[in-house]
């Protein structure tokens, strides 16, 4: 998203404006394309991220929005760390968006329909007018709120306000949107692919990979859906290869008290009756060790992501909340809990069996995994 | 609602309390000028959806009926109201154990409350 100056939304948006800049162009005409085609010639003769970024500029001058858009997407895959090609892409949709808005309001005035809420609300999406795009989505969904479409749009806005301000419960809210999009819908694959991406954006990778494979058993083919499956499993390949290669000595890099207290840890929870599973995580996510025994209440297979996951979802906003960090998080079911506990730069996560988990406490858990308790809190 | 948790907080100890659905999205807070009502909001119900997540992809054999985090400077504890869950922030130092009948009396309240 790129702010649009004053000069630019009249240029592109006001019947005067639009005067102003088709007499221009006409009167540069020559000129405009003659820098393209130089700017093109340098660019295919030396592509680099700036000959892109001076190639898309041209195209914007010339007012070939289309074009400069295309041109940036494909040259973001070529050049994926150039912070100006995301600008410039930016710049050419706003650009774009406004000469669309004239038309967008005449439709909407001439045909009150959904699809003409929703393109009007894209375009102010698209332009940063978060309050404006919010209007014609809170008006079409008091018609339809149980519209797929809507509750989609509301996660896209949800998601680009995010990207622009970083407000969690941005995220939060548009996640809700997209998976009541996504029950309304019966998984439609648009809503599946955003969900996918959404989650592994903010690492929930377990839940990616879930909406993917929503996706690719509906589209085998799907050119988005394959490439985030890609980069996951690439991410998850190197998190894996980390853990396999060097289990020992990972718990070895760790500090002699720090060591002790794992090897403790385990030891204890050898003992205990209570005993389903225990991982020993670095503050990282790296798995150091696991003791996983036989039970009837979970699943521990490809449980190490997962597992990563639960002990950093807790960590994720609290220091930000000014909480400070966690120490402890203990989930209770019915005759079984799971106790997260952070201590000497190790997260020990615990899976147990319990009779009474509604009074299982973080001295239980302490109890349980560490056997002179006092020595280590 | 609101007088609820209201009452609920001045009787647990508790610096801020609010009822959330399973989606995350609250229903009704009370909190004290310590945290910002919706970020608290958001925080909860980030941790709220992360912890079900990882839970059903282990396979848990049903819903976690209550869920307690301890920070240096906090402590938050969720409690399954069947379709809502009721969030209690308090000191870490908060003894649960010792103040248990004031939470179940809560949700009993809210739970059975007449709407008006």
């Amino acid at each position: 998203m790129s702010t649009v100056s004053p000069i630019q939304k009249f240029l592109r948006s006001s019947a005067l404006g639009i005067a102003i800049r088709r007499a221009r162009n006409a009167l540069l005409w020559p000129f405009l394309q003659a820098r393209v085609a130089s700017k093109s010639r340098r660019h295919e003769s030396q592509p680099t991220a700036s000959t892109a970024v001076a190639l898309g500029r041209a195209f914007i001058a010339a007012d070939k929005l289309e074009e400069a858009a295309a041109h940036a997407s494909s040259s973001r895959r070529q050049f994926p760390e150039s912070r100006e090609l995301v600008e410039l892409l930016a710049t050419a949709r706003s650009y774009r968006a406004l000469g669309s808005l004239r038309g967008a309001m005449a439709t909407l005035r001439s045909q009150r329909t959904v699809a003409a809420h929703l393109h009007l609300a894209g375009l102010y999406r698209t332009l940063g007018e978060f309050p404006s795009a919010l209007k014609y989505l809170e008006r079409v969904n008091f018609s339809f709120p149980d519209h797929w479409l809507i509750h989609y749009a509301y996660g896209q806005l949800y998601y680009a306000r995010y990207q622009a301000t970083s407000q969690p419960s941005d995220l939060s809210t548009c996640l809700q949107h997209l998976e009541k999009s996504s029950r309304l819908s019966k998984s439609h694959p648009k809503v599946m692919m955003f969900l996918a991406f959404t989650h592994a954006k903010i690492g929930n990778h377990t839940e990616a990979y879930h909406y993917l494979d929503s996706v690719l058993s509906q589209d085998p083919q799907s050119y988005q859906g394959l490439s985030l499956k890609a980069h996951l499993d690439a991410l998850a390949a190197s998190r894996q290869q980390a853990i396999q290669a060097t289990p020992t000595q990972s718990l070895a890099t760790l500090s002699p008290e720090a060591q002790q207290f794992v090897t403790d840890a385990f030891s204890c929870f050898e003992e205990s009756p209570q005993k389903i599973a225990l991982f020993a995580l670095t503050e990282s996510g790296s798995i150091l060790t696991s003791s996983i025994h036989e039970g009837e209440h979970f699943t521990f297979t490809d449980a190490e992501r997962v597992v990563r996951d639960l002990a950093t979802t807790c960590k994720t906003d609290a220091a930000r909340m000014g909480m400070g960090s966690i120490s402890s998080c203990i989930v209770a079911g019915e005759n079984w809990v799971v106790g997260v506990r952070s201590t000497h730069g190790v997260d020990l996560v615990a899976f147990l069996k319990t009779d009474q988990p509604q009074n299982f406490t973080e001295e239980s858990l302490d109890a349980t995994l560490i056997p002179a308790t006092a020595a280590h809190t | 609602m609101r007088d609820i948790l209201r009452q609920l907080n001045h009787e647990y100890g508790a610096s801020g309390s609010m009822v959330i659905t399973p989606d995350g999205i609250m229903v009704s807070s009370v909190m004290t000028s310590e945290y910002e009502e919706e970020s608290m909001a958001a925080f909860i119900s980030s941790i709220l959806l992360g912890v079900k997540r990882s839970l059903r992809s282990l396979g848990a054999p049903e819903a976690m009926t209550s869920c307690q985090i301890t920070a240096d400077n906090t402590k938050v504890m969720f409690f399954c109201m069947r379709n809502s869950y009721l969030v209690v922030v308090t000191d870490p130092t908060h003894r649960h154990e010792q103040h248990a009948e004031i939470i179940a009396a809560a949700m009993d309240r809210i739970t059975n409350r007449r709407i008006a």
